[in-house]
Parts: structure tokens; sequence; C-alpha cells
């Protein structure tokens, strides 16, 4: 989107500049993508870690700025159906595995790569974007970009920022 | 407009969560090192040889046929070498020695021991119908044998430790053991398609009807048995609707004809 389009948007905030962005916000806002490989390398077999530690930093980061909390809530949202696949295949494999109540046919192989594929792509748009959120940009993703744009800045949202706060004026000159 | 581009980006994404899912779904059989991938191990791969395997079954066998009563007369006897001989006709080559024993027992089945051994209840005779109907029902048995699924089975419930002391004679309680883990466990689904075309392609090869293991499982279905005898049959024979499904589609090749059994069923059945 063009900057001045941008501003017409009246009900929505306007997006924070690279520049504007102190180094702190962009480590935080690169951390929540990185979250997952600490994630991934504690328990690897359990789909649900990841989500877990997602949410955690999420609710702990995203007070702290318009930036931090749209791109947490991005790399929140997009790990959602990769992680619904997951257990897909989890609960799929299982039942072949010690069930045996169903056949490892065609569409669980197609399923498998269809996972392994989704797996990837998260993998390597959270890379990107985590490399943008460093440099102070924002990155969308498919659906998820979008929807965390909306949440994050839109006029409606009620959350009020660290980094917003107006300075109060404890430290004052000698009277 | 952000709000309607949302949902459009959501139906994206699910189309191509379906139509990834569709197209792999179709190549996964062409994927080199993916067409077949099983989770079960082999016999092949587990190291055991027929010789082996023969042994382990003349072990098991001799425990089971302990407190059974074996039927034997000749009319039953001559009757069970026309269809091993047909049938035998159909096998062409065959790895193991197969062997028929017919015990008294109330359950509707023939079970298959290691080693070629295929063990036949006297009510799976009364249940069938015609001597084809039961000649579809043993070359199903010898489907399990000659594709290695009894020892790739027994391998899976009793473990290697188990199956090689049994190779080098076994005490009591090992093979005891062996024969408790053998009969409480029932084949997996992929093994008894696999073992119920082999024996329709057997059938067909020895000029049975191949729709016969059909007639037997329809029948199976509608029978009026008692509960138990019911639940002890879908233990030992899971899935029969879906048999009986791809029985039914079962193609059989062109130019085939089909020789009657020469035998008198029913007085075979009066014979037991």
């Amino acid at each position: 989107m063009k900057e001045d389009e941008m501003n017409n948007e009246s009900s929505y905030y306007l997006l924070p500049q690279p520049d504007q962005i102190p180094e702190r916000e962009r480590e935080d806002a690169m951390g929540a993508y990185l979250m997952m490989f600490a994630a991934v390398a504690v328990a690897l077999p359990l789909p649900v870690v990841n989500l877990i530690a997602a949410i955690i930093y999420y609710y702990v980061n995203r007070i702290k700025s318009r930036f931090i909390h749209f791109h947490s809530l991005q790399s929140l949202l997009s790990q959602l159906p990769t992680t619904l696949l997951n257990w897909g295949l989890l609960y799929w494999s299982l039942r072949i595995w010690f069930f045996d109540s169903l056949e490892m046919d065609d569409y669980y192989k197609g399923y498998l790569l269809t996972t392994i594929l989704a797996n990837i792509l998260y993998l390597v748009f959270s890379i990107v974007a985590a490399v943008q959120a460093r440099k102070g940009r924002m990155y969308y993703f498919l659906l998820f970009g979008k929807l965390s744009y909306q949440i994050v800045f839109s006029k409606s949202s009620s959350i009020t920022y660290k980094s917003d706060t107006v300075i109060s004026f404890e430290n004052k000159p000698p009277a | 407009m952000i709000k309607s581009s949302i949902l459009a980006d959501f139906f994206k994404l699910v189309a191509a969560f379906v139509i990834v899912w569709a197209v792999f779904t179709l190549v996964a059989d062409y994927i080199p090192g993916f067409s077949n991938v099983e989770f079960k191990k082999s016999s092949e791969s587990l190291g055991i040889s027929i010789e082996n395997e023969e042994r382990i079954g003349d072990l098991i066998l001799e425990m089971y046929l302990a407190d059974k009563t074996i039927v034997s007369n000749t009319t039953l006897d001559s009757g069970l070498l026309v269809i091993y001989n047909r049938l035998m006709e159909g096998l062409e080559e065959s790895k193991y020695e197969i062997k028929f024993y017919v015990v008294e027992s109330e359950m509707v089945n023939a079970m298959t021991f290691p080693g070629g051994n295929v063990v036949i209840n006297t009510s799976l005779i009364e249940f069938s119908d015609s001597p084809e109907e039961f000649a579809a029902v043993v070359a199903h048995e010898i489907g399990h044998t000659e594709l290695r699924h009894v020892i790739d089975r027994m391998a899976a419930e009793v473990g290697m430790t188990v199956l090689v002391s049994l190779i080098t004679g076994g005490d009591a309680t090992v093979i005891h053991e062996a024969i408790g883990a053998f009969i409480s466990n029932a084949f997996s689904r992929s093994q008894e398609s696999e073992a119920d075309l082999f024996g329709m392609e057997l059938l067909e090869r020895s000029h049975i009807d191949p729709k016969s293991i059909g007639q037997f499982f329809e029948r199976l279905n509608e029978s009026n048995l008692g509960f138990g005898e019911r639940l002890e049959l879908l233990m030992s024979h899971p899935h029969n609707n879906s048999r009986l499904e791809s029985s039914l589609q079962y193609q059989i090749e062109e130019g085939f004809s089909s020789r009657p059994l020469p035998l008198d069923w029913n007085r075979i059945k009066a014979s037991l």
C-alpha cells in the first residue's frame, strides 16, 4: 500500500516507519518468529509446545508497542493452520500405527506430503518475516498479515501500549 | 475493504490446502521410494527362513492340537484331497508344504499356523454351502501363509527373542505364550485384503469362481449367530463388509471358465 493511500484510511493508526522503531522493539518483533525454533528444539514430536510458547510470548510482549503486537500476533496466527495439520497427521498416524483401523493409503500419503510442505512454507516465511521485523519493516503473510493489521492497527483497538504512554513529568527542575 | 479481503484470503488458503492435498494424493504413488512405504517390517527383513518357520509351526500346532479332537474319515479326507489338489494346481509353485487339519469346533473359522499348516474347524465345513465356498476360505488362508503374514504377525506379537527360542526348541511356557498371543490377535486389515486378493487369484487359476468368497461373506453377515460367536468372529475376521465389497469388485479375466468340484458336499458334511 502506498503512503498517501495509508493516510486516507482514517480508521487505522499510522504505520510506524523503520527509522521510528527503536532497536529494542525490532528485536522483540523478530523474537516472535524465532520463538518457534526454541520450541521445536525443546519437544519436536509434540505439535503443541510451539503453540503454547507463541501464546505466552504474545501476551507478554503485545503491550510493548504496536509494531511488536503486530508481528507477534501474525506469528501466533500463522502457526495455527500448520499446528492443526500436524495434529491431524499425528492423530492419523497413531490410528494406523497402534490401532490398525486405517490403512496407509494415498489420502494419508497426500496429507503427509501436504503437511510437510506446509511446515516448510511456514518455516521459510517465518524466517523472512523475522529478518524484515529486525529491519523495522512490516511484512504481511497471506490472510494472517491482513488479520493482524486489522486487529492491531484498527482505531477500535483498545490496548494501551507502553510506547504510547505520555511521559510523566516526575523529574522537575528546582523550584 | 480489508475485512472482505481477509475472507477472500481465508478461502484462498483453504482452497490451496485442498488442491495441494488432492494433487499429492494423486501423485503419491509416482514419487520414487514413497509409493511402497509401509510401517511394518516384513519377515524377509527379520530373516526367518521357511524351514525355521515350519519348525515353529510344528511346535505350536502340536501344542494347539493337544486338547482338540482331530476329525478324520475317508469321505472327508478324500474330499479335502480333491480340493487340495485343485488349489495346488492353481498355486503352481509353493514355498511351503501346505497341510490341512480338521478339528471339532463350534466356531465358523479356519486358522493359519506358521509353516503352511491350515487348521479348519468342522463348523466351517458345515456352514459352507458348497465345496467352492469352502475352497475360497481355504484359498484365503493359503494366501496368509504364502504372503508370510503368519510369521510377520507372530514376530510382531511375541517378538524376535521368543521366535528364536522357538526355532532352537523352546520350553512349554514359551510355546504357550506364543500360542496365546497368536490366537488372540487378528491379522491387520491390509494383510486381510492382500490375502483376499491372493485367494481370489488362486481360485481363478484353479478354475473356481472367485466370487465364492463374496457369497461366503454375504451369508456370514446375514447368518444368525449368537452374540458371543458373532463377537468372536468379528474379532478374528474384521471388516467383513469392506472385504465383501472388494470381492464383488474383483475383475475376472476374460476366458475364465469354472470347473465344478466333483464332490458330494452334503455327504462330506454328514461324515463329520
